[in-house]
């Protein structure tokens, strides 16, 4: 892969190792005895650059650069310095002037410039690295559809990547014409890379052109050549082939239904003689459906359909959901009526069996639906009415790990009180409930993922935590469902956890580029924009970076030291890219609603409800942006960069709209700390003294205690407010580490003793334990509702177990 | 209403009503990323039309098969190697669907095999009946399979860790080579079953 000796792998070791010292005096040797070789001064560079001299590095390898190095690790190396110091252009420049200046048997090196530049997942460089393999390899086949195919993704993200309808027009015509010159195409990739573009150029009768009669096509190309076909119009065709997909091949997929159904509409063939097509097969649900589907395409009453599947599949879960989308396109008046007579006639013959379980089920999800003026308190009261029936009928249990449908039924009942009524009172109150639901259905993830999303409203990190390792989330699953964990508090423990979820993101970074790079090495292009796509939204996601940030926040706030430099240099790494590039959220905020009666119409269901503090504006991408600022300043030493990220902290404080009053507060303490230790010398006095008077004036706990305690001592609130109040104490200690004493200093020093001997003092515990306990009495909640259900959950033990772990970090604190 | 789709792998992070199933395992990225690279086709999902969040549809689980083995050692055939639904669209034939699908797609060409196989739990006779039903019929008891440590005696069999090496033969396996009566009756370790 690249041209480098033993002794430079050495000094290259060094230099990953930190030994900068030794890798430099190995290096001085080398120039002297190779002055003409480019590696030296690059591997001299990096080392500048990681000990923290940007700018000289910078000036360095921009010369470097003039002098158009040809050896490979020299191209690497200055690739990669550009890349980490936010200078794309110029590192893609390092091999472009290259190529340019030896044209001749530069495949490797370009193939090298693309498998460095993958990790940015950027679609224009990758398109300039195509275009110049192509040119250095024209008879390369693969390469060609690289280049082709690299003209598709560029025009699929012509509205994020700006690019304009002139060059759009011209990258269609470029991407069709390299690939029409290797007529005939070979292979369904090859097809798909063609027909991709045809689309694109909306040249959807030549695709039907291309693609007709061949027996070969794969699933992604069925699906392109029925959409075209119906695009087209090609209604004979259409009906052809879909006859044959469902009728011949048992492609029993209901999107062909559809348009098997729609090709004959539009053919005139009568709706009779579809239903008595469909009459002559095995009825399979998505015929039944189809029925339904006839009658909407030919404008008759969907009634009967309705009724028919409703009569053969309300035994099945499904059921609900397949109907759902119908009702709000027919009269329901007939149905509503007979789903009513159907609950009563079941509640009256004492149900037992799991499919009658079912159908009440399936019919309390349609009344709520269809109730046009629906009474809450009787909705509730039937559901629990059929709960009571069910509750102790081991026979509607299939195997141990099927969940029980009545959980689904209860739950919709309990989301809508919490609805209603949100108070921690509500909160507790429908934890037991929960928590007993759970004893009888121990793997169901909704029950889990509710229970933690009401356990994340109080101080009660433990329990989260525990429910979070109960459901076995592992690899990308962090990705999307770490948020519920936000509220944990700092202890070693919850700092392990989160590095070990971090580890995910340092394997699938590799894990992911490896993939895109062979799959474009084997051509798989189906699967290349998904590869793509993936590799971006989890190189700078939401998820992604609150656990860097709660990784940092518990090593301040817990003066741990094992973690913090990686993590910081971490971001300093990506500093460019959080703080400017788009921060995407793969959040997973709706599986825990799934049970299908949850859309905008809803009048009893808040989805809104408790998003804070696991979602929503909560957590956004500005305040991620601030906290990473804080840590970059925080740790940064020059002052040139100090005052860039203090600009940037300034800009989006003043724009930014924390959720909580105490939020809002601290963002401006800590940035006038941060200006008063990290831009002393160049804060004018004026600037100097509003700043430390800000501070002096608002660093009192008598001052902040309004903001700092909220409504309720249970809420999550309060340990979230604690936890960042002792950040910015340590951050203080951090900082006082590298300033010289002085009358001003020690104003702060005082002023922050004082502030830790009043947080000492606050008894938020006993507070707690208070509140808790008057609500077990108003409630009449016995002390065994709230005791640990088997799962280590406990609201009383996690509350006081989530307050020591505060407390000890308090009763700790003291000003260096 | 189900429809059957190609899986893509950001279909990951829309996939926990599926996976946080006990019983289904998630891999590693690279683990998904190399089925679709290698056997692009086989991994598919099935989806539904599902109106709540704007979502453009749910999906309703999924297939990951490939085709591995040699076929001059008559070994050339599919392999199921995960097929999931989630727990509010069981019990409607979707998981069997989904089997037949495969079948369909490996039956013929470019793969042409001569037979599809799987691995069920020996105490998981829910499974073992709906594979029975579909056609399949074990082939051979593999000891220790879903044990921690490699097995060395074959004859140390264990209910809790056994697996059932169940086959269902395609018609390229004219003369019914690759399937055999009371399979069950024969033992094999996980390291004799490699292709």
């Amino acid at each position: 892969m690249s041209d480098s000796s033993d002794a430079d792998n050495e000094i290259i070791e060094l230099i990953d190792k930190g030994n900068y010292q030794l890798a430099q005096s190995l290096i001085s040797k080398k120039i002297k005895k190779f002055p003409q070789k480019t590696l030296y001064y690059a591997l001299n560079n990096e080392i500048l650059f990681k000990r923290g001299e940007t700018e000289q590095a910078i000036q360095n390898n921009l010369k470097l650069v003039e002098k158009i190095p040809n050896d490979k690790l020299t191209l690497s190396t200055l690739f990669k310095f550009f890349e980490a110091v936010g200078m794309e252009r110029e590192s893609n420049l390092v091999y472009e002037n290259s190529i340019k200046r030896y044209p001749i048997n530069n495949e490797s090196t370009i193939l090298e410039w693309f498998e460095g530049s993958i990790s940015k997942y950027n679609l224009k460089s990758f398109n300039k690295i195509f275009v110049n393999l192509h040119k250095s390899a024209k008879e390369n086949r693969l390469y060609t559809f690289w280049l082709a195919f690299s003209y598709y993704l560029l025009i699929v993200n012509r509205n994020t990547l700006k690019i304009s309808d002139k060059e759009v027009e011209l990258y269609k015509s470029l991407g069709l014409k390299i690939i029409e010159e290797l007529h005939p195409l070979v292979n369904s990739q090859e097809l798909f890379v063609y027909v991709s573009l045809l689309k694109l150029s909306n040249r959807d009768d030549d695709v039907t052109t291309v693609l007709k009669g061949r027996s070969d096509l794969d699933l992604e190309l069925k699906l392109i050549y029925l959409v075209s076909l119906e695009s087209t119009r090609q209604w004979s065709t259409l009906k052809e082939y879909t006859s044959k997909l469902l009728f011949e091949e048992d492609f029993n997929d209901f999107d062909t239904w559809k348009l098997w159904i729609n090709s004959n509409n539009k053919l005139k063939l009568s709706s009779e003689d579809l239903i008595s097509k469909i009459n002559s097969i095995k009825p399979t649900r998505n015929s039944t459906l189809s029925l339904i589907e006839i009658a909407k395409a030919y404008g008759d009453s969907l009634n009967q359909p309705i009724i028919n599947y409703y009569n053969r599949y309300n035994h099945k879960i499904c059921c609900f959901y397949d109907l759902k989308g119908y009702l709000t396109d027919t009269d329901t008046a007939e149905f509503f009526t007979l789903v009513n007579n159907s609950t009563s006639e079941l509640l009256s013959s004492s149900p037992s069996s799991v499919d009658d379980l079912i159908r009440l089920i399936n019919n309390q999800k349609f009344n709520y639906l269809l109730s046009p003026n629906l009474d809450v308190d009787s909705y509730n009261d039937k559901t629990w009415k059929i709960y009571d029936i069910y509750k102790d009928n081991e026979s509607i249990r299939g195997s141990e790990f099927d969940n029980n449908p009545l959980s689904d039924l209860v739950l919709i009942s309990i989301i809508i009180d919490l609805s209603q009524d949100s108070s921690i009172e509500s909160i507790i109150n429908r934890i037991t409930l929960l928590q007993g639901l759970l004893e009888k259905d121990k793997y169901n993830h909704k029950l889990k993922l509710w229970l933690m999303k009401l356990y994340c409203n109080l101080n009660t990190n433990d329990a989260t935590l525990k429910l979070y390792q109960s459901m076995n989330i592992k690899m990308t699953q962090h990705e999307s469902l770490s948020h519920y964990l936000i509220g944990l508090n700092p202890s070693k423990d919850n700092l392990t956890e989160l590095v070990d979820i971090f580890r995910f993101y340092l394997t699938s970074d590799r894990e992911i580029q490896s993939s895109v790079f062979e799959g474009f090495d084997r051509g798989v292009f189906t699967k290349l924009e998904s590869f793509i796509s993936f590799g971006k939204r989890l190189s700078n996601s939401v998820s992604r970076n609150l656990i860097i940030l709660n990784v940092i926040r518990f090593s301040v706030v817990l003066g741990n030291s094992n973690y913090i430099n990686y993590f910081i240099n971490l971001i300093k790494y990506q500093a460019d890219t959080i703080i400017q590039g788009e921060i995407i959220d793969n959040r997973d905020i709706k599986s825990e609603w799934k049970f299908g009666l949850v859309d905008e119409k809803s009048k009893n269901f808040d989805t809104t409800l408790l998003n804070d503090p696991i979602n929503g504006d909560q957590v956004n991408s500005s305040l991620i942006r601030l906290n990473i600022l804080k840590y970059l300043i925080i740790f940064e030493s020059k002052d040139t960069t100090i005052q860039k990220y203090l600009k940037l902290y300034n800009k989006l404080l003043s724009s930014f709209k924390p959720k909580l009053a105490f939020d809002g507060l601290l963002l401006k303490l800590n940035h006038n700390i941060l200006k008063l230790f990290k831009l002393k010398g160049q804060l004018n006095e004026n600037e100097y003294s509003s700043s430390l008077n800000f501070f002096l004036k608002n660093f009192k706990f008598d001052k902040i205690k309004t903001s700092l305690i909220p409504k309720s001592y249970l809420s999550w609130e309060l340990s979230h407010n604690l936890t960042n109040l002792v950040e910015l104490v340590q951050i203080i200690n951090i900082l006082l580490k590298v300033v010289k004493p002085s009358k001003e200093i020690q104003d702060i020093k005082d002023c922050t003793e004082h502030m830790i001997s009043d947080l000492k003092k606050f008894k938020f515990k006993d507070l707690q334990i208070q509140e808790l306990d008057e609500i077990i009495i108003s409630n009449k909640l016995s002390d065994l509702s709230l005791q640990d259900k088997g799962n280590g959950t406990h609201i009383k033990g996690s509350i006081v177990s989530s307050a020591d772990t505060l407390l000890k970090i308090i009763q700790n604190l003291k000003v260096n | 209403m189900t429809s059957i789709k190609p899986f893509q792998i950001e279909d990951l992070l829309e996939l926990n009503a599926v996976n946080l199933d006990p019983l289904t395992e998630n891999f590693n990225v690279s683990f998904y990323s190399q089925y679709l690279i290698d056997w692009p086709t086989l991994f598919f999902k099935s989806v539904e039309i599902y109106q709540d969040f704007d979502q453009p549809y749910e999906i309703s689980g999924y297939m990951m098969g490939k085709a591995e083995g040699k076929l001059s050692k008559l070994e050339w055939h599919t392999h199921i190697t995960a097929v999931t639904v989630q727990d509010q669209y069981r019990r409607i034939g979707l998981a069997s669907y989904m089997c037949l699908q495969l079948e369909q797609l490996t039956k013929g060409d470019p793969y042409n095999t001569l037979f599809v196989d799987l691995f069920v739990k020996v105490t998981n006779s829910l499974a073992r009946q709906l594979y029975e039903k579909l056609g399949y019929s074990v082939y051979r008891r593999v000891v220790g399979y879903y044990g921690r440590e490699q097995p060395l005696d074959r004859n140390n069999i264990n209910d809790d860790i056994d697996a059932f090496d169940m086959r269902k033969r395609l018609p390229r396996d004219v003369d019914a080579k690759t399937i055999r009566d009371n399979g069950d009756k024969v033992y094999a370790l996980p390291m004799e079953i490699v292709f």
